[in-house]
């Protein structure tokens, strides 16, 4: 009983701390995109990482309102069913942090601190590589290429 | 004997399955063409400004970076010129026979619209594909390269393409997921020759319906998952506007084309003790009953 307590905390957790992402368009050019994303985090470390981790996630599930290079999202919008579709590639891209390869830049825009509701979060200017990260989902098969 | 034929039986699906993967998906023509006002003829339009040059060559570069090719349209041009058929005097029906000929399957069309003022220049860039076939729109994106001082309106022209290519792109890719899904887009026009002694209302085949009751229930069975629609039927004619049939043949897993659905047509037409003529353009099959 206790151990499912623990897991449904844990849950909650983790949905509460990945709906705390706040991800804006800065600029683009061709194959950039610059976002400014607000992420938080226990350590100044954790919070760096679920900044880089939410901008590519927005890229990929959300889209990027503004933007001319990912106004609609990249993958789909169904994030579940194309995460279980592509399970490995997925777990490699977050899980095993392959999502920094595609991270150009990471420039810090307000130190790791307290915000108003006293949860320690970080700004940050995040340079994504749309080109690679398009070409990588192509090569392993998560999206069509350009055609039938 | 019995157990060797049970294997083979077994196997066969997984074969056929390999073997699909294996075959290539025929890829659809793009030709990227200039918008042409009236009067403005197609073939100098490009030779005359540097600017529209500018732009076309800029959305085919958007189109190999994403590892695809297009038709290329300056060459179309001048083997259409070549072509005596084509003279200045039916100029206006040009673009329509230079996009025909081309063979290609879809086409962009580009505008530019220049911006002069006091308060700097700009470039707008009106980007729309097309289905060669149908005519439906594919993709629609406005591109805007923001004000500058600078006269360099092909440097302004690139920006504008720039900012929306990737968009228009992604729309077009959008619409060939569709097409995958749901099969791609072919018109069936069913008519008679003037001999004919048929009529679309004529009773054909053993179950005693009319012509055209027998050519939809057959659509009903054959387009690609029972999706068709008819623009209209008279007794001289019955046009299917919209017909879908797969990319990739379910049994096999090669290629399926219009023409090979002219084929099934044809004959189903035979069943029902019809004599056709078969001709195909494009997405565009024509049956002729005899």
């Amino acid at each position: 009983m206790l151990r499912k307590i623990i897991t449904l905390l844990c849950l909650t957790l983790c949905i509460m701390t990945y709906a705390q992402e706040r991800v804006n368009f800065q600029t683009d050019g061709p194959g950039v995109i610059s976002l400014r994303v607000t992420a938080y985090g226990k350590k100044a470390k954790d919070a760096t990482a679920n900044a880089e981790m939410a901008a590519v996630k927005s890229i990929l599930f959300r889209g990027v309102p503004g933007s001319n290079q990912v106004e609609t999202p990249l993958a789909g919008t169904d994030e579940d069913a194309i995460m279980t579709q592509h399970k490995d590639y997925f777990n490699e891209l977050f899980g095993n942090g392959r999502y920094r390869s595609f991270i150009l830049s990471n420039v810090l825009v307000t130190g790791f601190a307290k915000d108003a509701t006293k949860k320690k979060c970080l700004t940050a200017d995040i340079k994504v590589n749309l080109n690679a990260l398009r070409s990588d989902l192509e090569t392993h098969q998560v999206i069509r290429k350009f055609g039938f | 004997m019995k157990k060797t034929l049970l294997i083979i039986a077994a196997l066969l699906p997984a074969w056929l399955n390999a073997m699909a993967q294996d075959v290539a998906t025929v890829q659809p023509k793009i030709m990227v063409i200039p918008y042409t006002q009236e009067g403005e003829d197609l073939r100098t339009v490009l030779e005359d400004d540097a600017n529209k040059r500018i732009v076309l060559t800029k959305i085919k570069e958007s189109f190999d970076n994403r590892g695809f090719s297009t038709v290329d349209f300056t060459a179309k041009v001048k083997a259409v010129s070549q072509n005596a058929a084509f003279t200045a005097d039916n100029q206006s029906d040009l673009k329509s026979m230079l996009i025909e000929s081309s063979g290609a399957d879809i086409y962009v069309e580009a505008e530019i619209l220049v911006n002069l003022s006091s308060t700097g220049n700009s470039v707008r860039i009106i980007l729309t594909g097309y289905d060669t076939s149908t005519g439906t729109s594919l993709s629609n994106k406005v591109g805007e390269s923001g004000k500058f001082y600078t006269d360099d309106i092909g440097k302004l022209a690139s920006k504008a393409v720039e900012q929306c290519s990737e968009e228009f792109l992604s729309t077009m890719q959008t619409k060939f997921n569709d097409i995958v899904e749901n099969g791609r887009s072919v018109i069936i026009n069913f008519g008679f020759d003037n001999s004919s002694p048929y009529t679309m209302s004529s009773e054909v085949g053993t179950q005693g319906l009319q012509l055209s009751d027998e050519l939809e229930l057959w659509m009903e069975e054959n387009a690609y998952k029972n999706n068709y629609h008819i623009q209209g039927v008279t007794d001289k004619q019955m046009i299917f506007d919209d017909v879908r049939i797969p990319l990739k043949d379910p049994k096999t897993g090669r290629n399926y084309n219009a023409n090979r659905f002219g084929l099934e047509i044809f004959k189903f037409m035979k069943g029902l003790g019809l004599q056709i003529q078969r001709d195909v353009k494009g997405n565009t099959i024509y049956i002729t009953i005899n």
